[in-house]
């Protein structure tokens, strides 16, 4: 009971605190907000709620009881303070369903030198540049269905919350109306990793599975999108490689390549990723998703996509005689269906349906069940979930 | 491999669906401060700019490009000929900007008079304003090639 209370009470302090900062960095960007249309300093934010219920496993914000605690709010700062320098941070406060504690993390905060549109230098910790959504991960009136597809961006090792270092942008228009941008960076990608059985603490369960964290040193990567002379349309490639520090591998260089393709245009839009990660001593990754939504009347749109993700396991006789319920979670996938209504490009209701084959991402809630996964390895294989929720940008 | 199978071609059904409806609503003309020296700007270039990914003009100095609000019809106009695409699309692609730490969009005009004052008050600056607009001092109309 004291510890609960003990927790209850640092919860409430942190939540002061964080209100605390959002609110100062509210009242320093309104003046320059309200004051000049020119925009010396700039308030955005963005954030959404979800209730999701499941037929029976945990599937990322939903259960089989229902939850309506997923929530997320984020601010967003970004100063001029002269034509060259520019100063962004981003705030983000998140409620996820079945944790039992609030998170907040400072996503990105940098300093960007200008030295041209082809070349800025970056400073400090910036979203990781990583296929199509890895910016903007948590922003969901950028895409058509409320979770973002987990094949590329789910809790596995393929796209760090953020890159704490260096890096350089810019993009250039070439001959014919080409175009091309690019990222480079070095440094620390850090993030988060879900599995069963890493965490000892049973507040540490999320949706059947526990939370831990993922470190890459010693990290270079990069990521090109070329843009042809078609409104719309781009692709690219990302690539990273790093030192892992997590639950599934210390000290091995891992290295993560992803392809990527967009439409985008006018009431269609069509996403495609796939990539692998590869380097840690237990598995091999693969990740793929394509998904697609049309607006077929005013804000009315639906959505559809396939989702699929694959682990391939190194030494699978091994596993079998030590842990033969590992093999039993390498692979998932989803398809899924939706029906949006925008009422603008800032406000977005979704309702989605997910059906999931397989069980790396989702998990009895039960902890009984859970723990009697490694011994008799008999797990649920295929899981249902609605989605109902709202998500906001400004 | 079956269910994507069958995803594929949904997603090509729901392609086959429709085009885009067209816009039809007054033209534009583009607007810069008297003390520029263009004279005019292919499309293609001034998309560059409104996107900001074009941010000085050949002499160096800083372009401030200036919007309509969104209700605009001649935001419409301008945003689906010269970006080819339409406002919605384009306050995504802000939205992306903005939430990557890249860049925030242009300010807002609530009328061609608030685009036009501000054009005259920054010699970097570029707007368009519907054809009907009076310009006045101190702001000159550009030529528009595609």
């Amino acid at each position: 009971m004291l510890t609960k209370m003990s927790i209850s009470k640092q919860s409430r302090i942190r939540w002061f605190r964080v209100s605390s900062i959002a609110m100062a960095a509210l009242a320093l960007a309104m003046p320059g907000w309200a004051q000049d249309a020119g925009g010396k300093v700039e308030l955005h934010g963005f954030g959404g709620w979800a209730y999701a219920q499941t037929d029976g496993n945990g599937y990322l914000i939903g259960s089989e009881q229902g939850n309506y605690d997923n929530l997320a709010l984020a601010l967003n700062v970004n100063a001029m303070v002269s034509e060259k320098l520019t100063i962004v941070g981003q705030f983000e406060l998140e409620q996820r369903a079945g944790y039992s504690k609030e998170e907040q993390s400072l996503e990105f905060a940098f300093a960007e030198w200008k030295f041209t549109d082809a070349l800025r230098l970056r400073m400090g910790r910036v979203k990781h540049p990583f296929g199509l959504y890895g910016e903007i991960f948590n922003v969901g009136t950028l895409r058509p269905f409320y979770m973002l597809p987990q094949s590329i961006y789910g809790p596995e090792r393929y796209t760090g919350n953020s890159v704490d270092g260096l890096s350089f942008t810019g993009g250039h228009t070439l001959k014919n109306n080409w175009g091309l941008s690019y990222d480079v960076y070095g440094g620390r990608i850090s993030g988060k990793l879900r599995i069963i059985g890493a965490g000892s603490e049973p507040a540490d369960l999320q949706m059947g599975m526990s939370e831990s964290s993922f470190v890459f040193e010693e990290v270079v990567g990069g990521r090109v999108i070329i843009q042809p002379p078609i409104d719309g349309l781009s692709f690219g490639a990302s690539a990273y490689r790093g030192v892992g520090q997590s639950a599934v591998g210390t000290g091995s260089t891992e290295k993560a390549l992803l392809g990527h393709a967009e439409y985008l245009s006018g009431p269609a839009l069509l996403r495609a990723e796939w990539g692998t990660i590869y380097g840690n001593p237990i598995n091999r990754i693969e990740g793929f998703y394509v998904e697609g939504a049309y607006m077929v009347w005013k804000g009315l749109q639906f959505a559809l996509r396939f989702d699929g993700w694959d682990g391939h396991v190194k030494d699978k006789e091994l596993w079998a005689t030590i842990a033969p319920w590992i093999l039993k979670i390498q692979d998932s996938n989803d398809l899924g269906v939706g029906v949006n209504y925008w009422f603008n490009p800032g406000f977005v209701v979704k309702l989605n349906f997910h059906s999931v084959r397989g069980n790396r991402f989702a998990m009895p809630t039960n902890t009984d069940v859970l723990d009697a996964v490694p011994v008799t390895g008999e797990i649920e294989r295929d899981t249902k979930m609605i989605v109902f929720g709202a998500q906001f940008s400004f | 491999m079956k269910r994507g199978m069958i995803l594929l071609t949904m997603l090509g059904s729901l392609f086959l669906i429709g085009a885009a409806p067209e816009t039809s609503a007054a033209d534009f003309k583009v607007v810069v401060n008297d003390a520029n020296p263009i004279a005019s700007i292919e499309a293609a270039n001034l998309a560059q700019l409104f996107l900001k990914k074009q941010t000085r003009w050949d002499d160096g100095s800083a372009v401030k490009p200036v919007d309509l609000s969104v209700n605009s019809s001649t935001r419409a106009v301008f945003t689906k000929r010269i970006h080819g695409r339409d406002v919605n699309a384009i306050q995504s692609y802000w939205q992306k900007q903005i939430f990557s730490g890249r860049a925030t969009p242009p300010p807002e005009m609530s009328s061609d008079a608030d685009v036009v004052a501000f054009v005259r008050m920054r010699p970097g600056a570029i707007g368009y304003v519907s054809s009907e607009a009076a310009v006045g001092k101190g702001v000159k109309v550009v030529g528009l090639s595609e």
